[in-house]
């Protein structure tokens, strides 16, 4: 398996590098990685994936009707619509691949937003950028997809959200320096999310000076935690940190309460819990629940003014902050593309890949939903925006970021 | 230590005691090959079990509280597991094959006692009768289990009955993805918070231990339920008709017995205990989703073959063993062997425990004897 993947990767790298020494040359555009021809009155074609089924399709759906929105807003690019092509990729890495395949072979496609999930832009990604397309996650926060060592197949894969890193740090010093909290134990589910996300948090908070006194597990379909929870207890620890996601959260919350050394432990959850649905997951005990995400009141002024035209659109407000990933996404895509697109005398307009991913990866100081964007060097573009937020109501109609939940710190 | 290959032979293996000292040559010349490698991984399973065990006591990580917390923990869930189990064996008893929507039945039981509480809650009776409030939740859900049980009984089963082929097995695989879908289409997929009964929110403390009121209340119905049920099957008419439909269908129906009535029975009273299943699961973890079903219908189905499918009795205590070795098995045996994140690998102790008691007891703690003749 191991040789073929190196066999695999080397034959991509050998297929890219042979197509520096022929680069096409059509209209008035030469591009390395090859041209794409959008003629006179076609749409430029966008595609995405997101989870569009399974238990995170909220997310993704939000995630996509935000690139919707901001195609809106950008109006038309150099004389041309754009139309975005929605493929569901699950939260798996199954769905990535199903969905980049199918994305990779539309040849007209300038570039993909998404995915959702890390398990699926683990896949998804090098598919993607095999046939030269870039993708723009706006969920997929694992940190191994933007390092510096990452394999040449994510080299074409950028993200609008945060890196997980940013996350954990700004946890790790939000309950080591402003709560004063000297010992805390963490859970995961397993997924790469969770996993990589504790683990980076794990190093940030013990580089404070802080003691990990429990790094437990369980499995995303567990329902009795308490035994998992006793053995936490017999640690002792003034904190839980647990980016498990909504039901897991709900028992978590709930049997807590039932483990007695605990009943008082602060937890601090992660964004995949920033949403109506775990108010009703976890009841009464939700309230003082604190999590760690994107904070949307800390985001560009444009917000609101988003939410509005969303809900317009859409007939429901948005979901936390995903929406405004998605919008993002767009953003700096469409941005690109205007800077490198060129026009013909008869309309149409070329785009070369390369010149179209250059530009990507040089975007800077662009004012996008969640803050001013800009790529480094390893594709990361989001602006950290993080809060902790904490719920104050169990009524699952209060939903409101800024009220339930309400913005503690900063 | 040193007895225990003996302690483990099979009773039939043993000679009897009065040739004690020529026991142990006895044996070695009348086995084969395949039963010293079968004692070996019989010797190598409980070192190292008693190896995790003494590691686990010793490092001293849990109070006797703890354990006992454990035990309620997975008796609780255990008997959740029974609940299911029984819809699994029954089926299995009449129509040798697996049912595998009955883990979706119970979710509909489930999301039928979530509306049935709404609906109580509404009308203010769940304030004013708390108690009678749950026995209604209760009938809600196996209302609702038995009426799609029925129904699957006829619409995906009934055309097989009498064809010998894989085809059942595929349409009950089928029928688990119609009601996830069909209930996803219709509830949606977040997760539902279940209500509480005032009277049930709290703990006992009894003899120094406290016990959630859920739990027990969850296992006292499981106990109730199944006691019921085995009355049925023992002593009326239309139990004894089950027993002699599951000997042989033929026979049975020539001697008078309508084995379609006998079938879509078994089906319903299956698919109440599923609903039953799944309002006291719902009491105990307090929220529900509509892919529930799939994984506590994989640990029934567990638990079936555990107790030896085909047999009430083995369902429940499979069911029970299973829910305990769950819940234990991560702090008594991993613990020993400094195992990080042990919680993580609670399934593959209950697993794991399936797979020994069927290596060496294929037909399950209580099976009887069935396979040679049914196969």
């Amino acid at each position: 398996m191991k040789t073929t993947l190196l066999a695999a990767a080397s034959l991509i790298a050998f297929q890219l590098a042979g197509a520096v020494g022929h680069a096409e040359t059509l209209g008035p555009v030469t591009d390395p990685l090859g041209v794409v021809k959008i003629a006179k009155g076609q749409p430029v074609l966008l595609g995405g994936y997101s989870s569009q089924s399974g238990g995170d399709t909220n997310q993704g759906i939000d995630e996509l009707r935000g690139a919707e929105v901001a195609i809106k807003d950008f109006g038309a690019v150099l004389g041309h619509p754009v139309k975005l092509m929605g493929e569901d990729a699950q939260c798996t890495a199954e769905g990535g691949q199903t969905a980049a395949t199918k994305l990779a072979g539309n040849k007209q496609l300038l570039a993909v937003l998404g995915p959702s999930c890390s398990s699926g832009a683990r896949v998804g990604a090098p598919i993607l950028w095999r046939a030269g397309i870039p993708s723009v996650a706006f969920g997929a926060t694992a940190p191994a997809l933007t390092a510096v060592d990452r394999p040449d197949g994510f080299k074409g894969f950028l993200r609008v959200i945060p890196n997980d890193l940013k996350s954990s740090a700004f946890t790790a010093a939000y309950v080591y320096d402003t709560l004063g909290l000297k010992t805390a134990a963490t859970i995961h589910d397993g997924s790469p999310y969770t996993e990589q996300l504790v683990r980076a948090f794990e190093k940030d908070f013990a580089a404070k000076g802080g003691t990990i006194v429990a790094s437990e597990a369980i499995a995303p379909t567990d329902t009795d935690l308490r035994p998992v929870l006793t053995r936490i207890a017999t640690k002792k620890p003034a904190l839980i940190f647990t980016p498990v996601f909504t039901s897991s959260i709900g028992f978590l919350m709930r049997q807590k309460q039932e483990v007695a050394a605990l009943a008082d432990t602060k937890v601090i959850g992660g964004e995949g819990v920033f949403s109506a649905n775990v108010i009703e997951a976890v009841g009464p005990k939700i309230v003082g629940f604190n999590i760690v995400g994107p904070s949307t009141d800390l985001f560009s002024t444009k917000f609101p003014d988003f939410v509005k035209s969303f809900t317009t659109e859409y007939g429901e407000a948005p979901i936390g902050g995903f929406s405004a990933y998605g919008y993002d996404s767009a953003l700096l895509t469409l941005t690109a593309i205007t800077k490198v697109g060129k026009t013909d005398a008869e309309g149409n307009l070329y785009v070369g890949k390369k010149a179209l991913y250059d530009a990507m990866m040089a975007t800077k100081d662009l004012a996008g939903l969640t803050g001013q964007l800009g790529c480094d060097a390893n594709g990361d573009c989001g602006a950290a925006t993080y809060a902790i937020w904490e719920f104050t109501s169990a009524d699952q109609a209060s939903f409101a970021p800024g009220t339930n939940p309400k913005r503690i710190y900063p | 230590m040193s007895d225990l290959p003996a302690s483990n032979l099979p009773a039939s293996d043993l000679p009897g005691s009065a040739k004690e000292p020529g026991a142990v040559s006895e044996w070695l010349r009348r086995s084969t090959w395949v039963d010293h490698i079968l004692l070996a991984i019989r010797i190598g399973v409980a070192a190292l079990v008693l190896v995790g065990l003494a590691g686990g006591i010793a490092a001293g990580t849990y109070s006797a509280a703890d354990f006992a917390s454990f035990t309620m923990f997975g008796l609780t869930i255990g008997s959740i597991y029974a609940l299911i189990a029984l819809g699994y064996t029954m089926v299995y008893g009449i129509l040798r094959m697996i049912n595998f929507a009955h883990g979706d039945v119970m979710m509909v039981g489930s999301f039928a006692g979530l509306f049935a509480a709404g609906g109580l809650n509404d009308t203010g009776l769940l304030g004013a009768l708390p108690l009678l409030a749950l026995p209604l939740v209760l009938a809600a859900g196996m209302a609702a289990g038995a009426l799609v049980s029925i129904a699957i009984e006829r619409i995906a089963y009934r055309p097989f009955l009498h064809v010998r082929s894989l085809a059942p097995l595929i349409c009950a695989i089928g029928m688990s993805f119609i009601l996830q879908y069909a209930a996803r289409g219709l509830f949606g997929t977040r997760n539902r918070a279940y209500p509480g009964f005032g009277w049930m929110e709290g703990a006992v403390t009894f003899a120094g231990f406290t016990m959630p009121i859920p739990q027990i209340v969850a296992f006292v119905a499981a106990l109730m339920v199944l006691a019921g049920l085995l009355a049925v099957v023992k002593l009326s008419r239309l139990g004894k008709a089950m027993r002699a439909v599951s000997e042989d269908r033929d026979a049975a129906a020539l001697v008078g017995i309508d084995v379609s009535a006998v079938i879509v029975a078994t089906f319903a009273i299956g698919g109440a205990m599923a609903g039953v299943a799944g309002v006291l699961y719902a009491l105990v973890f307090k929220q529900i989703t509509v892919f529930m079903g799939f994984f506590l219908g994989v640990k029934g189905f567990a638990a079936a073959i555990l107790g030896g499918i085909g047999n009430l009795g083995g369902a429940m205590l499979g069911g029970l063993v299973l829910g305990v070795a769950e819940a234990l098995g991560p702090a008594l045996i991993l613990e020993g062997y400094g195992i990080p994140a042990p919680y993580q690998l609670k399934d593959v102790i209950g697993y794991g425990m399936l797979v020994m008691i069927l290596i060496f007891r294929p037909q399950g703690l209580l099976g009887e004897r069935l396979a040679a003749k049914r196969a």
